[in-house]
């Protein structure tokens, strides 16, 4: 059975110049041998552009198999290559891109980069001085990138001056040194010219030579063929950047047979999926001292790059293949491409059998779920989410699913996909959700249980104290105060140690409160007790200060650090509270500063754990020990902290700083 | 405090607390006449008229009831949700009494319809002064259900 040849084509502007003829053409008769296939070249001998688009039109008339493409920018080129694509014909630009076009990749140098090593070069030879003259084919692409990465790079030199960028329109050497003639008539001071286009280097170089000016002004050119190399060798050009054509036009055919027939790791599946991409084959530098080595530099450079692809693709390989995740490609119809041995064992599929079944059938997808995949398939928009795998015999469990896109500068071509089995978690979750429940309920309880005797006890104890109020001396009413007190604080104690277990584990909504008002509200409570002690109290906020908070939580905070404040404030001369607030660079500080006793330095790191007193020693002044735990809680909560500022006698300065929120000012 | 004694039914299960609140009802002349049921099942058969409360003349429907929230058997919340939801009751106010100060069983009494919720603090004295001002809230502002009309 004889089945029609392939046929791949390749389509240029003066489809057989030299450096077509020299590179391209044959690594693409040795292709042509090596795949089976027939790889015919097409286009002008001339620089036409209507038999350029006329050569692509044929070719999607023929029905190729794909098509190369030396991108020109021709008028119609856009729309040609649209027809070629819609006819599900591939078209890869090779060497100079068409970048609004639909072409499914490009594969060439990257004339940025090779721009501004030119620049580089070229004031590393000038000694970063003088005028620098640019020559060139405008309007191209390749060569405008590389027009854009000299004149980026060449702004980093000082010294240096770019005095024209020359259209060289119709590449050649005639017009080049027409062109170079005039510069040095009118620029004495030029000293270097860069050449873009393949011909303007030797026609500069041969106006130099003439005038007998070679060495003296620097000259870089593109491509190392015939015509560059006899001047390299004396001296007239400098320095040439050599793209690497063989490889890209090797590559360029790679990818659209790949795309045609897919490749082993992708399970063999055509499409898009196998198109890795815009690659950059990047450029290398030929000068006097290298011209006879550079074959062999280039293929030493071509080894180092395979072998460093080689390792980075052998440890990406172990990471996926390896690991204990289900891992996977998925096309952009959502059929699996590629599935690591994990996914096989996990979702109980044979080796290779995952290839070709529909993500539809493994994961139970969500509308919102296929809106994420929609969204990473057509935005490159990365997500991650719960949701629940198929096993081949239809048992399942949940997973935890993180995809992204394929990536390969344009979009829509397939997804990657991890998942993590979750039962566990899920497990833990459970657990961790019932054990709050069981706090919860067992923080209730022991609420009820422990305060109920101590209602008990305090009634009987007023009960026998107001019954025999004219038996008892003075004695026996101190005894029964003493009782009071002691129930009372023990029924404090309980409070506090609820409120402490309570804060934390709910997370009330938080809100934007102007601070100030927090500052006054928190003044207000405590007028009596301030009244009644003598403590004036001062406020000083500004009013644009809000901070976004849960506001009882900060209400209980400001009444620990008042009653603290207050309780501390001991007998000096003047009693005095202020409460501040400040911003702190991104956060709000928020102070409590008083006239009282003063904490030792050694404590200052204490008084924030629990149980911990400090206290001046009178009984009345002595709390639970928990205010300042709750304090440090509810701070450490809103992700911020709390320290306090204080000596002995000289009075405290308890504040904390909360984060703003973003964007707020 | 000008108060007007009235028909009380405690439900409450901490033998304690049923002494020192009847003692200091009494005290106060709070109540008229106050009877004492140990838990839900009791209180409901109580407003029911229904065991050993079947005697209408002798337990009739009281003019207030206050609720202990945990109770043995059927808790308050229980029986303020049946009370509330009867059509000859839901007149009765209901005052609910607790320990412990629980944000969840504060915002349920209330949207099941207790006309009031009291913490019961550890001095029985303020508890009184707390009720007091409740009975001077409901005589001087509320006609009783049991006098309506009459």
């Amino acid at each position: 059975m004889t089945q029609k040849m392939e046929e791949y084509t390749w389509i240029s502007i003066i489809s057989d110049h030299p450096v077509f003829a020299g590179h391209a053409h044959p690594v693409l008769r040795r292709l042509a041998s090596l795949y089976g296939v027939n790889i015919t070249i097409k286009g002008p001998s001339d620089t036409s552009g209507e038999k350029y688009i006329k050569a692509i039109n044929d070719a999607v008339k023929r029905k190729v198999a794909g098509i190369m493409l030396i991108g020109f920018p021709v008028k119609g080129v856009v729309a040609a290559v649209s027809k070629a694509i819609d006819s599900n014909i591939p078209v890869v630009t090779v060497d100079s891109d068409i970048p609004h076009s639909r072409r499914i990749a490009h594969v060439g140098t990257n004339w940025f980069k090779m721009g501004s090593g030119m620049a580089d070069k070229l004031a590393e030879l000038t000694g970063n001085k003088g005028k620098v003259l640019m020559l060139g084919m405008k309007g191209l692409a390749n060569m405008e990138a590389g027009f854009r990465g000299f004149r980026q790079r060449m702004s980093d030199y000082p010294g240096m001056d770019i005095i024209g960028c020359e259209d060289d329109m119709d590449a050649t050497t005639a017009r080049a040194e027409k062109i170079v003639e005039e510069y040095l008539e009118n620029h004495p001071d030029l000293s270097g010219i860069v050449g873009f286009d393949g011909n303007s280097g030797p026609g500069a170089a041969r106006v130099l030579e003439k005038r007998g000016k070679h060495g003296d002004i620097k000259v870089l050119c593109v491509d190392a063929d015939e015509m560059q190399a006899k001047h390299i060798k004396t001296g007239a050009i400098d320095a040439a950047f050599c793209q690497k054509r063989e490889v890209f036009t090797s590559v360029a055919f790679q990818m659209l047979y790949s795309f045609n027939h897919g490749s082993a790791i992708t399970g063999n599946i055509p499409g898009k999926v196998n198109i890795i991409g815009n690659i950059d084959t990047g450029h290398i530098i030929v000068t006097k001292d290298n011209l006879n080595t550079v074959e062999e530099e280039l293929r030493l450079d071509e080894i180092y790059q395979r072998h460093n692809v080689i390792q980075r693709c052998n440890l990406l390989t172990n990471m996926v293949e390896n690991i204990d995740s289900i891992s996977m490609a998925v096309d952009s119809s959502g059929m699996v491409v590629y599935a690591n041995p994990s996914a096989e064992k996990q979702l109980g599929y044979d080796h290779g059998k995952l290839v070709r079944v529909s993500i539809d059938k493994l994961f139970v997808l969500s509308p919102g779920i296929r809106d994420k995949m929609q969204d990473c398939l057509g935005r490159g928009i990365p997500a991650s989410f719960d949701t629940v795998a198929r096993k081949s015999e239809g048992a399942v469990f949940p997973v935890h699913v993180n995809i992204a896109e394929i990536k390969t500068g344009f979009h829509g071509k397939g997804i990657v996909l991890f998942a993590v089995n979750n039962t566990g978690r899920k497990r833990m979750e459970e657990e961790i959700l019932r054990k709050n429940q069981e706090l919860e309920s067992f923080v209730y309880s022991v609420s009820h249980d422990l305060r109920s005797p101590l209602v008990s006890l305090y009634g009987y104890a007023e009960n026998l104290y107001q019954g025999n109020m004219d038996k008892l001396d003075d004695q026996d009413k101190h005894y029964f105060n003493r009782i009071f007190s002691n129930i009372k604080k023990m029924e404090e104690l309980i409070h506090d140690l609820l409120e402490l277990s309570r804060i934390g584990r709910v997370i009330g909504e938080r809100t934007d409160v102007k601070v100030r008002e927090i500052l006054r509200e928190a003044a207000a409570r405590f007028s009596e007790q301030l009244k009644e002690n003598d403590i004036d109290v001062e406020v000083t906020a500004e009013g644009g200060c809000v901070i976004n908070v849960d506001k009882k939580q900060i209400a209980k905070v400001m009444d620990n650090l008042m009653s603290n404040a207050i309780k501390y404030m001991g007998n000096g001369r003047k009693k005095h509270i202020e409460l501040s607030c400040g911003k702190c660079g991104d956060n709000t500080r928020i102070c409590v500063k008083d006239t009282g006793m003063g904490i030792d330095k050694k404590y200052h790191d204490k008084i924030f754990e629990i149980f911990q007193r400090i206290g001046g020693g009178k009984e009345e002044t002595e709390g639970t020990g928990i205010g300042l735990a709750i304090v440090d809680k509810i701070i450490k909560g809103h992700d911020g902290r709390v320290w306090v500022d204080s000596a002995l006698g000289k009075g405290s300065e308890f504040c904390f700083e909360i984060p703003r929120k973003k964007g707020e000012s | 405090m000008n108060v007007r004694p009235i028909n009380i039914l405690l439900v409450e299960d901490n033998e304690d607390h049923v002494m020192l609140t009847v003692r200091a009802l009494k005290e106060n002349g709070l109540a008229n006449r106050i009877d004492v049921v140990k838990n839900g099942e009791e209180a409901l058969d109580y407003i029911y008229n229904r065991g050993e409360f079947l005697d209408k003349d002798k337990y009739p429907l009281p003019e207030l009831m206050l609720l202990d929230i945990k109770l043995p058997k059927i808790d308050g919340l229980e029986i303020l949700d049946i009370v509330k939801n009867d059509d000859d009751l839901k007149s009765l106010p209901v005052i609910m009494l607790t320990t412990s100060e629980n944000e969840k069983d504060i915002i349920k009494a209330y949207s099941t319809g207790a006309n009031s919720y009291i913490t019961k603090p550890v001095s029985f004295n303020k508890f009184m002064e707390k009720l007091v001002d409740l009975n001077f809230y409901w005589v001087v502002t509320n006609t009783l259900p049991g006098h309506a009309g009459g």
